[in-house]
């Protein structure tokens, strides 16, 4: 299994100047040793100045943690459609060259993923996406909350 | 110089000759020799040409292809002739297709009052349907409307002849695959090859899908055949005018009796193996492939509609079909239980799984016969539930089909009888683990039991009461077996989980969280089970599919399944309720309230219909919960299947009666219906076509692309899918779409292939043409999408709501909507949606507690100029500022205006004139 290094991933995620951060419904769900998934989401969204396109009910979780945060409420399908086509979703002015996926199983995603071009795909978990440019690993929630709480520290 | 002649037949070639029998000019391409040979005594020299005291023995003709196919040359009666073409040697046939023509265009012709329609131009290939579309054409037309436009009637529709209408859906509704390429894949491929793998995945599902409903339905139609034979009448009572839809709106004909619904489904049967043939193949245009799956999700419907019929009229299904309006509205009575907590446990409980309703009949019928059905507690796991409610009145419905695990491993059932199931289950292992013997029978049923159909009756009950799981081919045979296994019962067999298996996996758990990765439902097993997490395993129970992937993946072996239930066995006992067994089909006269109701009045948002198989996380009250919503919204809500039961999932509080309860069994504004069993929702789909004539007078008899036109841009219908199980219900949700009824997927609805998702910011997808004067409009992206997954029941009933807009609502329907659609969506998420705009055709059709607000949101937020009340401009979709008049001139279809999305619907020109 190779080992998830946050200085790298935050390199390749901070080469990329149009991101957009898509969170799922699981990141209600997820609680990492008492710390809802849906934190992490906020936290880097913001680290990174990125919007997040909230999809299930996640949104007003996601204003309640940071309501200077640019959110709005998407639909996973509706990003996909979007990105095949001219970009024209007000969320980013230009087309995103990285999606960052968090709170959507690889079962849910992967033939989405598979699908899109032109544009960078990191999959924070849980469990790995082949598809995914980048993609953290199947592990134990211990070692995946860690390598989120890397991830962030790098961030800053 | 002298102008060159040309030929009469292709208008292009010089001609050099002309016709012997019509004299037109002929060119060497197109004349056709005749060249006849008399075989009289003194003249008999084949092949060699003589001269005999009578003249010539063979003579050559020169004759054009009509005088060709028309005239008879012979001259006498012991004359042959052969005919020759031009340039060909001797001997060569030129009439081999003349058997196989079909009419030229104006050959055949039938007079509708003062008009006569040409055949040829309403059913190309007329061969073998002459008579049957005289008659459509003689029942269903008027001369207003033959001569309005191009009518089309394609008998036995086959795939391509709903081509044109397809590919509008597929242009503007384009499929989204939601499955990758193979785990394991080191090259991406290119993405025509991506596509192309997937539209065949895609195809592969569907045909997977309508063969197991093609399935069950043959089976049923065949024992009904045998017993009743071909001649038995099938109809489904007074109140139903139009019995057969889905039928006759591929085939052309109302099934008569079951030689009819024979004929219909071996039609079906005909199609899937075109389409296989396709699949096998394993190339071709990704179009063409979906346009197939669009066609096998109609057939899905078709065949469904055959079961449904066989089973009403030769098995005694309940149905409303005698029944008068007013009795309808509180048929059938909600007493079905419905809920593991209704199992008299202290009896002994005889459990049926599966799609085959005959092992269900049979075994019914065989413990009524012996005394024993009332001394039993008879169940239904899934579908098989939803059959028995509807012949044996104290049955019971245990749960859905997804949570059949449950029911098994709850060691319940004393008794399995099973039959084959689209949804994948290793019943045979869950039901070893639980102590409970399983009989498996019926045609198809595929299991890995060993095959005891030969065993005497005796030996078989032996094998049952030692808890051995088997199979009997022979339904009758293994309804005795169950007989004779409960005249003299050995008592209980099933074994309820132990509350100390908790304690010994919690020590043998390693918290390696495999379990918690393979669930649907991300699930923090481990933590529950150690007790180191906030929620326990009792709390886990309502969110838990019972699918069995932890079980399957922990390498401990740990029975985790066993672990939740013995948790939860105070949260099992009060699941407590009733339901409605399924009352089969809808009358045209709810259809005619509901024109007025909603297509008119707009008193509700529309007609949604909740399906599903209970593969889905959260309590099981989540279906009753978008009911509930739906219905406080004025919608009517129709369901079958899993979905029926699960929708009763609740208890109004105050009076303690079943929820149902509280609604009318009828297809009108807050009635709450439910239709049956799997198989069922044919009569919701049937609705689709009886919204069509009843509202649209539009003759539904192999005519589905008109329907389906109308429904789209007319009928606020959708369809919520909740929780499917198998690939059954992908094909179904292909037919809804073709249909014009939008479906939501969820929340486990991106595991199948193949979505059909529109972009409403790609304002050339949506036009529509004005059916006055042809023109293409720019419209409203109404509905946004066809098939369409969502993660959260409250994204279901949100899109729901938004796929009820169609283009061509009236101002109160269209207010409706936006206002409900408004509303929910600030409700579950917080803010407005961000396209409620493109809706908006006028400031009427803003709810007037709500206009000044909306109106304040134009001005602020869209740049709209607003004085009051007044739009002064508006913004439009190209971001300029146009007055309302120059809004609508460019936007969106006018109030009762006429559109369309075929071109042949369009009107034509002489009729304007």
């Amino acid at each position: 299994m190779p080992t998830f290094d946050a200085q790298i991933w935050t390199r390749r995620i901070r080469e990329h100047r149009n991101p957009l951060l898509a969170a799922g419904e699981d990141c209600k769900r997820i609680v990492l040793q008492g710390r809802p998934l849906v934190d992490y989401a906020v936290d880097i969204a913001a680290k990174l100045g990125c919007p997040v396109a909230a999809t299930g009910n996640l949104l007003p979780a996601v204003k309640e943690r940071n309501a200077g945060l640019k959110a709005k409420k998407m639909w996973l399908a509706e990003i996909f459609r979007y990105l095949e086509d001219d970009w024209a979703e007000p969320l980013l002015a230009d087309r995103p060259d990285l999606l960052i996926l968090i709170g959507y199983r690889p079962a849910m995603v992967q033939g989405l993923a598979a699908g899109a071009r032109g544009v960078h795909l990191v999959h924070l978990g849980p469990g790995r996406l082949p598809a995914a440019h980048l993609s953290v690993e199947e592990t134990t929630l211990q070692e995946w909350k860690r390598q989120l709480d890397d991830l962030l520290k790098a961030l800053e | 110089m002298s102008e060159k002649t040309l030929c009469k037949v292709c208008n292009q070639n010089e001609a050099a000759e002309t016709c012997v029998v019509c004299g037109i000019d002929l060119c060497q391409m197109c004349r056709q020799v005749v060249q006849t040979e008399d075989i009289s005594a003194s003249h008999r020299v084949k092949g060699i040409s003589t001269e005999g005291v009578l003249g010539p023995a063979q003579m050559r003709r020169i004759v054009c292809p009509k005088c060709m196919a028309e005239t008879d040359f012979m001259d006498k009666d012991d004359h042959e002739h052969a005919v020759v073409q031009a340039g060909a040697p001797p001997g060569v046939r030129t009439n081999r297709l003349q058997a196989f023509q079909k009419p030229a265009p104006g050959e055949r012709t039938q007079r509708i009052g003062d008009y006569e329609v040409d055949l040829a131009q309403v059913t190309p290939d007329i061969r073998g349907y002459e008579e049957m579309v005289r008659r459509i054409l003689k029942e269903d037309y008027i001369e207003t409307r033959v001569r309005q436009y191009h009518t089309q009637i394609r008998p036995f529709t086959r795939a391509e002849d709903l081509a044109d209408w397809d590919t509008v859906l597929l242009k503007r509704y384009r499929p989204l695959y939601t499955q990758g390429p193979p785990q394991g894949a080191t090259d991406a491929p290119s993405s025509r090859d991506r596509e192309m793998d997937c539209a065949l995945t895609n195809l592969a599902e569907h045909l997977s899908g309508v063969q197991k409903t093609l399935a069950t339905a043959r089976t049923v139609l065949q024992e009904a055949l045998r017993v009743f034979g071909p001649d038995k009448p099938v109809e489904l009572g007074q109140s139903i005018a139009y019995p057969a839809c889905n039928i006759t709106a591929l085939t052309g004909f109302v099934p008569k009796n079951l030689g009819d619904l024979d004929r219909a489904l071996g039609y079906a049967e005909s199609q899937v193996l075109e389409q296989s043939s396709a699949l096998a193949q394993g190339s071709g245009e990704v179009q063409d492939l979906e346009i197939r799956c669009l066609h096998l999700g109609s057939l899905a419907f078709l065949a469904s509609e055959v079961e449904e019929l066989a089973k009403i009229c030769c098995l005694d299904y309940l149905s409303a079909g005698n029944l008068t309006v007013k009795e309808m509205a509180f048929y059938p009575e909600a007493r079905t239980p419905v809920g593991m907590g209704t199992v008299d446990v202290a009896r002994p409980v005889l459990a049926f799984f599966g799609d085959d309703c005959l092992p269900v009949f049979y075994a019914v019928g065989r413990l009524e016969a012996a005394g024993l059905a009332d001394t039993l507690e008879l169940v239904g796991l899934g579908n098989a539930g939803h059959e028995l409610v509807r012949i044996y009145p104290r049955g019971k419905v245990l749960t859905s089909t997804g949570k059949a695990l449950k029911g098994v491993r709850s060691g319940i059932p004393d008794l399995i009888l099973a039959s084959r199931s689209c949804f994948p289950l290793d019943l045979a292992s869950h039901a070893r683990k639980a102590g409970i013997p399983l009989l498996a029978t019926g045609a198809g049923t595929s299991t890995n039991l060993p095959d005891r159909s030969a065993e005497d009756l005796d030996t078989l009950v032996a094998r049952i009461r030692n808890g051995e799981g088997f199979t009997v081919r022979s339904v009758d045979k293994a309804a005795e077996a169950v007989v004779a296994f409960f005249r003299d019962f050995p008592g209980k067999r099933g074994r309820k989980p132990a509350p100390e298996v908790i304690r010994e996996a919690a020590q043998r758990c390693t918290a390696c969280d495999r379990c918690f990765h393979v669930c649907p439902a991300s699930l923090n097993l481990a933590s529950a089970l150690k007790q180191t997490g906030a929620e326990s395993l009792a709390d886990l129970y309502d969110r838990c599919h019972f699918c069995g992937r932890c079980e399957e993946a922990c390498p401990e072996g740990l029975p985790l399944i066993d672990c939740l239930l013995a948790a939860s066995g105070d949260k099992m006992a009060k699941e407590n309720y009733r339901m409605r067994p399924g009352r089969g089909p809808l009358s045209h006269l709810e259809f005619r309230d509901l024109t007025f109701g909603l297509v008119l009045g707009g008193n509700g948002p529309g007609m949604v219909t909740l399906l599903g198989c209970g593969h889905y996380p959260g309590s099981e009250e989540e279906l009753a919960e978008m009911a509930q919503e739906l219905l406080n919204r004025n919608c009517v809500v129709m369901t079958a299947g899993c979905a029926a039961a699960d929708v009763a999932r609740r208890l109004d509080q105050e009076s303690g009666k079943a929820f149902v309860e509280g609604y009318p069994s009828m297809a009108t504004l807050k009635g709450l219906v439910n239709c049956g069993g799997c198989s069922a929702d044919a009569h919701i789909m049937a609705s689709m076509f009886k919204f069509a004539q009843l509202g649209g007078g539009i003759s539904i008899k192999a005519n589905f692309d008109q329907v389906a036109d109308y429904s789209l841009n007319r009928a606020p219908f959708a369809v919520i899918i909740w929780g499917p199980a198998s690939d059954k219900m992908l094909a179904k949700a292909s037919g809804f779409a073709r249909v014009g009824a939008p479906v939501i997927l969820g929340p486990s609805g991106f595991q199948f292939a193949r979505m059909l998702v529109g972009n409403k910011y790609r304002m050339a997808d949506w036009t529509m043409y004005d059916g006055l004067d042809g023109h293409v409009r720019h419209v409203d992206p109404s509905p946004p999408h066809l098939i369409f997954p969502v993660e959260t029941k409250e994204e279901a009933v949100t899109m729901a709501i938004k796929l009820c807009f169609t283009t061509c609502a009236l101002r109160e329907p269209r207010l409706s909507t936006i206002d409900n659609y408004t509303e929910i969506h600030e409700k579950y998420f917080g803010e407005l949606p961000d396209d409620w705009t493109f809706y908006l055709r006028s400031p009427l059709e803003l709810h007037v507690m709500k206009r000044m607000r909306f109106l304040k949101i134009l001005r602020d937020r869209h740049g709209w100029e607003i004085d009051r009340t007044t739009v002064r401009r508006a913004r439009n979709r190209s971001g300029e500022l146009v007055t309302m008049d120059a809004y609508l001139d460019g936007y969106g279809i006018k109030q009762g205006r006429y559109a369309t999305l075929l071109e042949r619907l369009i009107m034509r020109e002489a009729v304007k004139e």
